[in-house]
């Protein structure tokens, strides 16, 4: 699970205050607010990319405050993916495991494993260039999911999609979701997106958090 | 990622080999007495005859002479900085003097003498004959630098006495570093008049010299000093003594149009 | 004024629409072309009118003499393996420089900016100068020059170190510019997520920016094999112009100007044109074509 105590960040001109976040283990959690309020920030925090200035991170009971992003463990989807312009989808898929020094066989079968699952087979020799707005989301989520982490932070998944394909990308993640147990923490402003997918719901209003269920 | 090691490793052997290779090529010409290596400074206007009798020195000898040319001013102000080398032959002995005061040379020698001339184009198409004709508005005048160059010293000094520096520096069109610098102008067209050693011309065949009072009364003494605590003495000694050798060095020079010391008065 | 009435209203669309289907009033882009195509013919103009003076005023035989002059080839040939060296040492430190400069704000950034900068504004000159005092101040009784000959045995001045010193100081700065250029403009987020993956900044900047900077890098070693064979007023002061020893092509011009040969002076200058071109070629052709 995810917890933030008493965290504050200052993020350039903008900052957050003493906030508190609990993030349920396997549960498909949704924080939603306006754009602008700090979302990503707080993502960000969560990973590690962005210092706090106050307050205390814990995954899974133990505190990462000052632990490496490398060493949280955690998958990470930004909203804009960054994905490897250098490198092809195969690669993408490959890419932690390869840092994690895994065999070839256990290479060759996660990565297959996750193009079946993801529906990347055809893509595999592909560069990012060559790829669709929903095409590149699933690449960005299997390269997120390859190294099996128990925790996934999604940050506006579905924002740049056609309907259809956002249709099927949530169908996507609720069947990882059921088939891995990931603890999931998805960032967005849409409604309708947090009433799909969410077993909790968590809104962000003015810097600070308010939850509910769903 | 294995592409990137290879860069990173291949760019180092690379440049190992490479420096491995310019370390020897700076080697190639190092023969036999590499400790008797000595350095000379040497002004730019005797860079010709200097080349030369290094030439010889080195065929007689097997010893090696490095050579560093420049405007003699710039030369003393290398040899106060880095104190290194053995020799310093600026083209006016009024600079040995400036290093003897400087403690930088312990004792000079005299190598030769140059005359100040005044070179044109061949065939003299401004009909310069005269000092008044350098002042002609048609004439572009181009001299060396006061300031950087013996030249330009000697020939402020020798115009102050006569009274007529200030009018020719009024009709200077441009100041030159270096002597040779002004006899390119006058060779490529920019300038229709510079004043240089005779010496100089010896490089220019396409340039012709015309003797003008005063300046023709002006000499350049030409001294060697050796540099004060210089390890190599000896060696550097023995380069002078080849330098003013009547049938080695003082023959080149007199090839290379210097006037001899034995023409002082 | 009169006022407009509801009838003035269907006239002016009356004309509107007569305006947009007569003939006359399509523009055209030759004005742009002409301006902008102008102002770059005048300065490509001036560089090949340039050239052609110069090929002018050598003849080819004169040409083909010079260069089979010992001095000359011994000249061409260490100023290729200076400058290549110069470049692969250059981008040694600009690439990571350059990566540190475009993604950390750490304090005093701006000082070490301005520092890598100093190589490029200074007169050439006055970097030799520099370079001759450094080498020769005296801390006591020690000095760098000394050092160096003592304990490596190596000695600077004068010599084909300092080449490679004079070249290096100017062309890195080159490089420096370039690669932390490059860096800048590309996305960081690539990095954060490789990080999150599991690299150390050090695995995110060889796996994820270092590749993606490939054009960068070519530009770079472009510019600092450029700026080092130009290099005349560092080498002359701090390395001295030796025949066969330190002299590099530029500073042949220099002499050859120096004796008056000055046909020999320009066959030098057109024959370091061809071999620049030659290897802006090569690194254009080896460089990475397509843009990542």
């Amino acid at each position: 699970m995810i917890e933030l105590q008493e965290v504050a960040i200052t993020a350039g001109t903008f900052s957050l205050h003493n906030v508190q976040l609990f993030v349920p283990r396997e549960q498909y959690t949704v924080l939603m607010g306006r754009s602008g309020e700090g979302k990503t920030t707080i993502l960000e925090a969560i990973c590690g990319l962005r210092k706090i200035s106050r307050g205390r991170i814990l995954l899974h009971d133990t505190e990462v405050t000052n632990w490496l992003p490398g060493d949280r463990q955690l998958g990470y989807v930004p909203q804009d993916l960054g994905l490897f312009p250098n490198l092809t989808v195969e690669a993408h898929l490959q890419f932690a495991m390869r840092l994690r020094r895994a065999t070839v066989a256990q290479i060759r079968d996660r990565t297959s494993e996750l193009a079946e699952l993801l529906g990347l087979t055809e893509l595999l020799g592909r560069y990012p260039r060559g790829l669709s707005g929903g095409e590149a989301q699933r690449v960005a989520l299997g390269r997120a999911l390859s190294f099996q982490p128990a925790v996934l932070l999604l940050d506006e998944p579905l924002g740049a999609l056609d309907d259809d394909s956002r249709d099927e990308l949530i169908h996507l993640l609720k069947t990882l979701h059921r088939q891995t147990r990931v603890t999931v923490l998805h960032v967005t402003h849409s409604q309708r997106e947090a009433d799909q997918l969410a077993d909790v719901i968590v809104r962000l209003h003015a810097g600070k958090l308010r939850g509910s269920d769903a | 990622m294995h592409r990137t090691a290879l860069l990173l490793g291949g760019s180092l052997i690379c440049l190992a080999i490479l420096i491995g290779l310019i370390a020897n090529h700076a080697r190639v010409k190092d023969e036999g007495g590499s400790d008797g290596r000595i350095m000379i400074y040497c002004a730019a206007s005797n860079q010709a005859v200097m080349e030369a009798v290094v030439a010889d020195y080195l065929r007689d000898t097997g010893r090696v002479v490095q050579t560093q040319y420049g405007p003699s001013q710039a030369l003393l102000s290398q040899l106060a900085i880095s104190r290194r080398g053995e020799l310093f032959l600026p083209a006016d002995d009024s600079y040995v003097a400036m290093a003897k005061e400087k403690h930088l040379v312990s004792q000079s020698f005299p190598i030769a003498n140059m005359r100040i001339v005044v070179v044109v184009p061949k065939g003299n198409p401004k009909s310069i004959h005269r000092f008044s004709d350098l002042l002609r508005p048609d004439v572009r005048l181009v001299q060396a630098n006061p300031e950087t160059a013996a030249i330009g010293k000697l020939t402020r000094e020798t115009l102050r006495i006569s009274g007529d520096w200030h009018d020719l520096d009024q009709a200077t069109t441009a100041y030159r570093t270096t002597v040779t610098d002004v006899a390119n102008d006058v060779l490529l067209g920019a300038a229709d008049a510079g004043v240089i050693f005779d010496a100089v011309l010896q490089s220019y065949p396409e340039l012709e010299a015309i003797d003008v009072m005063p300046l023709q009364l002006a000499t350049s003494r030409i001294e060697v000093g050796v540099v004060l605590g210089t390890s190599r003495h000896d060696a550097a000694i023995a380069f002078v003594d080849y330098l003013q050798a009547p049938q080695h060095g003082q023959q080149t020079y007199l090839q290379f149009g210097f006037q001899s010391l034995a023409d002082d008065d | 004024m009169t006022k407009t009435t509801g009838q003035e209203a269907p006239r002016l669309a009356a004309d509107c629409n007569t305006k947009s289907t007569s003939v006359g009033s399509r523009r055209s882009d030759i004005g742009f072309f002409l301006v902008t195509g102008g102002l770059s013919a005048s300065f490509v103009v001036l560089i090949a009118l340039l050239l052609l003076a110069d090929i002018a005023f050598a003849s080819f035989g004169q040409f083909a003499n010079v260069i089979s002059k010992p001095e000359i080839l011994a000249s061409v040939r260490l100023t290729l393996l200076s400058c290549s060296a110069t470049t692969i040492m250059g981008l040694w430190v600009a690439v990571p420089l350059g990566y540190l400069l475009a993604r950390f704000r750490f304090p005093g950034r701006w000082v070490i900016d301005t520092l890598v900068d100093i190589p490029i504004v200074l007169p050439p000159l006055v970097l030799g100068l520099s370079l001759l005092i450094l080498f020769h101040l005296p801390f006591g009784h020690w000095k760098l020059e000394h050092w160096f000959s003592n304990e490596a045995g190596l000695a600077i001045t004068y010599n084909w170190p300092a080449v490679l010193l004079a070249q290096f100081t100017v062309s890195c700065a080159f490089a420096v510019r370039t690669m932390r250029v490059t860096f800048e403009q590309l996305d960081p987020r690539a990095e954060d997520v490789a990080r999150t993956l599991g690299c150390t900044r050090g695995q995110a900047f060889l796996q994820v920016a270092m590749p993606q900077s490939r054009r960068g890098m070519v530009a770079a070693a472009t510019i600092a094999w450029a700026r080092a064979l130009g290099e005349f007023g560092p080498i002359l002061v701090f390395a001295g112009v030796t025949r066969m020893r330190t002299e590099v092509l530029s500073t042949s011009v220099f002499l050859e100007l120096s004796t008056g040969q000055l046909d020999a002076a320009v066959a030098v200058s057109l024959l370091m044109v061809g071999l620049a071109m030659v290897v802006l070629l090569i690194l254009k052709v080896f460089g990475p074509g397509k843009s990542q």
